[in-house]
């Protein structure tokens, strides 16, 4: 005959087993609460850092120095002098424009130093380029804008100066700047750029200009005027206002050829 | 062996149900891996089609292409891409597929053998160390995400946090670094959550501009 089970021992068994219930339960909640707090705390850092550097990023690129380039003359490209304007109204407010004043096509280019297509096109296409303005046929405007890495605004800076203070100089410089960009020169300060300008025809007051950071602000407001003139990448070609995809080598040559010629 | 009568009773399928995690967590695992593995295929299989597109017609429009800085064209034609002489997409379907096989064998509940989960953890160890490699190309050195790309790593993190805390927990990995495993098994879900912030704060703070620019037409 089989034991009759005796209630006190079945009632504490099962006040036994429901406790453990209570507290697996329990420790599952604190574990689940423990994880959140974690994950949140992580979340809450990385949101502080980002906010950090988007404040700090703000500051020190828009300089007290902050103005427009304006300037106008002549420059060389290809040995043969062309007219040059950057700064002002029109398109050269955004712009650095070489070219006749009566060249039959003008290219808009948006472009960025930091950009590696950029520095591939620029690679392919600057003699192109200048022999079609050396001969009267195109006149370009040069929309320095960043988006990829600082360098682009540094860099933009450094050209706009040379741009008002060496405006010869400013051909072979925009080239320069494009060659020079690379992983190691990327992080280069505005002292590594006024360097670079001094051994690439830039005088004091070019130097001056780019130390000071005077127009890292253009290229930001260039940057901002981009996104309006539906400029979504760099780099963006326009020829007579007119966006088109980005032209390279003979298509390039032979668009501007039969526009020059129609 | 001499360490293997200590640890056959650990190699047991039964002992796949860890201290507290409740259920059969080596099938949980399992199911975890068909999925990593489907996704991590479907990426990679994606990645090699657009390289032969590409091959094809240099200046084909990629699908990924999405903004100058959310574009897989520029990843997948960078050296980076192709590390060992070959495009990396190759390395990936070789890799998800066994993952998926071996997460749907697992899911049957079947049991491997050790070596097998040593032979994994070697896998998904070199695993980590190449997305993060990438991670710091994609970021630092070509400039650009690539949406596919970003898939792999998303499902690679979660396997690797996975597959490491349960050979750390039962004791595959040695009895030294079992107790650890034990404690850390249980908040895979914070290690991976921890992991995937980290990650996404490179990306925020060398993209915020870009984002900030194309997302909402602010020049900070």
């Amino acid at each position: 005959m089989a034991k009759r089970p005796d209630p006190a021992v079945e009632d504490r068994r099962r006040q036994a087993r429901a406790a453990q219930q209570a507290a697996a339960a329990r420790a599952k909640r604190r574990r689940t609460l423990v994880q959140l707090a974690i994950i949140g705390g992580v979340a809450v850092v990385v949101i502080a850092i980002i906010a950090t550097a988007v404040v700090l990023g703000r500051r020190d690129q828009v300089p007290a120095a902050g103005s427009t380039p304006v300037a106008s003359g002549t420059t060389t490209v290809g040995g043969t002098s062309v007219p040059f304007a950057v700064g002002g109204s029109g398109d050269t407010a955004t712009g650095v424009r070489v070219g006749a004043a009566d060249a039959k096509v003008t290219m808009d280019l948006w472009v960025d130093y930091s950009c590696p297509h950029c520095q591939e096109f620029e690679a392919t296409n600057n003699g192109t380029i200048d022999g079609l303005v050396a001969a009267g046929k195109l006149a370009v405007v040069y929309h320095n804008i960043q988006i990829v890495t600082d360098y682009g605004t540094e860099a933009g800076s450094a050209s706009a100066c040379v741009a008002v203070h060496d405006p010869n100089a400013w051909p072979a410089f925009n080239a320069a700047l494009y060659a020079n960009h690379s992983a190691e020169t990327d992080g280069w300060g505005a002292s590594d750029l006024a360097r670079f300008a001094v051994a690439n025809g830039g005088g004091d007051a070019t130097q001056r200009c780019i130390t000071d950071g005077t127009y890292k602000s253009w290229v930001a407001a260039n940057t901002e005027a981009s996104a309006k003139a539906d400029v979504s990448g760099t780099p963006t070609m326009f020829i007579d206002g007119q966006k088109t995809d980005t032209l390279s080598g003979q298509a390039l040559a032979d668009r501007v050829n039969s526009l020059a010629s129609a | 062996m001499p360490e293997d009568t200590a640890t056959t009773l650990t190699d047991d399928p039964a002992d796949l149900d860890l201290p507290r995690s409740g259920g059969s967590s080596g099938r949980r695992t399992g199911v975890l891996m068909v999925v990593v593995g489907t996704l991590g295929l479907v990426a990679a299989m994606m990645l090699t089609i657009d390289r032969f597109r590409l091959l094809e017609d240099p200046s084909a429009q990629l699908a990924c292409n999405l903004s100058p800085f959310i574009a897989c064209g520029p990843v997948m034609q960078s050296k980076a891409g192709a590390l060992f002489g070959f495009p990396n997409p190759l390395l990936g379907i070789i890799g998800f597929s066994v993952v998926l096989t071996t997460g749907v064998v697992r899911a049957t509940g079947a049991a491997l053998p050790r070596w097998y989960h040593r032979g994994l953890q070697v896998g998904v160890l070199l695993a980590a160390v190449f997305i993060t490699w990438l991670q710091t190309q994609s970021l630092y050195v070509i400039g650009a995400l690539c949406l596919w790309c970003m898939l792999v790593w998303t499902v690679t993190i979660p396997l690797v946090v996975v597959v490491t805390l349960e050979n750390a927990a039962t004791g595959r990995l040695g009895r030294g670094l079992q107790p650890l495993g034990a404690r850390l098994h249980p908040y895979a879900v914070t290690v991976t959550a921890v992991w995937y912030l980290v990650v996404l704060a490179a990306i925020g703070l060398r993209f915020y501009r870009e984002f900030a620019l194309f997302w909402f037409g602010v020049a900070l």
